[in-house]
Formats: C-alpha cells, sequence, structure tokens
C-alpha cells in the first residue's frame, strides 16, 4: 500500500546508492531531490522544506549525524534517518537508523509511519 | 555474427537495469547470457581479458564452449539452476598462470526467465596485515575512505580508470576504521532496480 507522498532529501556520497533510492522513491511517489555532501545539502535545506532527511553517516566533510543535528534547527518537525553499514545503535530523538544494505520495503515502512 | 562491443546492444533483460556505459567502465568480466548458456553481450573488460590471454570472444557462441566435459556439463546445470531456483549463485576459483596466482569468483545473477548475467571478480589475498600503509593506499579514496559494497562486501579500488571491486576476505570479516558503504553497479541494478520490474 502506497503510503502519503513525502517531499525527501536523499543525502549520498556514493552515486550507485544515491540514484538507486531517488528512483526507487519517486517511483513510490514520493518527490525526492538528492545531494552528493552535506555541504549541499544544508543549502538545499534553507530553501526547501522537507517531511524526511534521508542521509548516509560516513560522508566527506560532515558526518550525517552532524547534518542531522545541524538540519534539524532549521527544520525541527523533518524526519531524518540516517543509512549506515555499521552496526547501529538504538534510535534517539535525533537519529532513526537505517541498515546498510537496505530492505526496501522496511525503508518504505517506516517512511510511512 | 559477432558479440556488441560494449554495452550499445544490451539484452532486453538488463535495460531497464544497467547504464550501458556503467556496465562498460566496470572493472569486471560480465557476460549476459540466455537460457541455454548462449553469449548475448558481454563488456569491455571482457574483451581485453579475451585479448590479453589469447582468447578470441567473436569466436565464442557459447559461454560453455571453452569448457572441456565433465566441467561443461557441470556449469550447464549451475545456469539452469540458478535460472530455474532465482538463486544468485557465487564459487570462487583459482585462474593461474606459470607466474601468477590468480584466484576469481564468479557471482551468477539469474534474470529469469530470459537469462543471467555472469560476473568474474578478482580475490584480493594480501600478505601484509590490515592496516598496513601500502595496502590501505590501494583502496582509500580522494576522501580518505574505503567504499565497500553493502550487499556484496566487495572494496572499491578508486585509482583504477574503470569502476573496479574486488573481494578483500579480510575487510569481509572485520570493517576497516575507514569504511564506508555504497552499492557496486551489479547490486544495485540486480538487487535494487529490479524490483522496479517486479511490481
Amino acid at each position: 500500500m502506497m503510503s502519503m507522498p513525502l517531499r525527501i532529501l536523499i543525502v549520498e556520497d556514493d552515486r550507485n546508492s544515491r540514484e538507486v533510492l531517488t528512483e526507487l522513491l519517486s517511483d513510490e511517489g514520493h518527490t525526492v531531490d538528492a545531494c552528493p555532501a552535506a555541504a549541499k545539502a544544508l543549502a538545499q535545506l534553507e530553501t526547501t522544506t522537507y517531511d524526511v532527511l534521508l542521509t548516509d553517516l560516513v560522508m566527506p566533510g560532515m558526518s550525517g549525524i552532524e547534518l542531522v543535528r545541524i538540519g534539524r534547527t532549521s527544520a525541527p518537525h523533518m524526519r531524518c534517518f540516517v543509512m549506515t553499514g555499521l552496526h547501529p545503535v538504538g534510535d534517539d530523538p535525533d537519529v532513526r537508523w537505517i541498515q546498510k544494505p537496505i530492505d526496501f520495503d522496511h525503508l518504505l515502512e517506516r517512511l510511512g509511519n | 555474427m559477432s558479440l556488441s562491443q560494449g554495452g550499445a546492444n544490451l539484452p532486453d533483460f538488463l535495460v531497464d537495469l544497467y547504464r550501458p556505459e556503467a556496465l562498460d567502465n566496470v572493472g569486471s568480466t560480465l557476460a549476459a547470457v540466455d537460457a541455454r548458456g548462449t553469449i548475448l553481450w558481454v563488456n569491455q573488460a571482457w574483451h581485453q581479458f579475451a585479448r590479453d590471454n589469447g582468447g578470441q570472444v567473436d569466436g565464442c557462441r557459447s559461454y560453455l564452449d571453452g569448457m572441456a566435459e565433465p566441467l561443461r556439463s557441470v556449469y550447464r546445470e549451475i545456469l539452469e539452476t540458478v535460472l530455474a531456483t532465482g538463486e544468485v549463485f557465487e564459487q570462487d576459483y583459482e585462474c593461474s598462470s606459470a607466474t601468477t596466482i590468480r584466484r576469481f569468483r564468479l557471482r551468477v545473477l539469474p534474470f529469469p526467465p530470459a537469462g543471467l548475467l555472469l560476473e568474474h571478480t578478482p580475490v584480493a589475498s594480501h600478505p601484509a596485515p590490515i592496516g598496513e600503509p601500502a595496502i590501505e593506499a590501494l583502496y582509500l579514496d580522494e576522501n580518505g575512505y574505503i567504499l565497500q559494497c553493502s550487499n556484496c562486501r566487495r572494496i572499491r579500488r578508486p585509482a583504477l580508470p574503470t569502476e573496479s571491486w574486488v573481494w578483500i576476505r579480510d575487510w569481509v570479516a572485520h570493517l576497516h576504521p575507514r569504511m564506508t558503504h555504497g552499492l557496486c553497479t551489479a547490486c544495485a541494478g540486480y538487487y535494487y532496480r529490479r524490483r522496479r520490474r517486479a511490481r
């Protein structure tokens, strides 16, 4: 069942991952923008209101966690997910983890909640 | 009829899943075969490997042609089974010369009922321990990270002109502290884009 369309910002430095996520989430009816780096994402957050931030954890310049904490200051209601191939600890108020390799059905479930 | 030289004529079962130029920029040797093992397409790395080893890609109509019995029957059965079950097959094998020991991993990705994608990737086995700067330098990208495919666990070698992914046994078992995770081209198409067709 398709969830309500969301405006999603993907931040992922790996091109294959970024493109695949953009294609699949767009296919689900969501409006998706994608950035390869946190600096560009912060600029994007200044001009556009997003429902969801979906960011990689390990990126050059700024980690996904730092991006979430800074991004939240301008968008306190935005839901934020951090993707990682490492072993994440439990969710906290700022960060909800998405394990890589991404189970796309699981990701859709979490976006729908 | 000769095989297409590169990705421009990908078989129909791969067209929606991969950009032709992406598969040609992959360092692993790739071949698309139909249900009988007939080679429909190979990437540039396959052509290069054939040239380097005195092979003739254009004269090879079947993936099984270059094999002698009983190996041919075994691999015919593998291809048939993978296509019938839809389950990925992986196998490490040695392909050494008189002067060089080489190990590869074969992955057979099924796209039932049309065909299969065969991928041969080098398996690296470095004698020095992990942490050796000379070895790390092979895999660190310009930002100082090591990119691992989160699906197949291969490591990208960023300095090479083609997109090259290698299995490194030690880094499959133990994550390097500078590791970051993405997707290799083969896994992006097979494990993610393929679901668009299934829906």
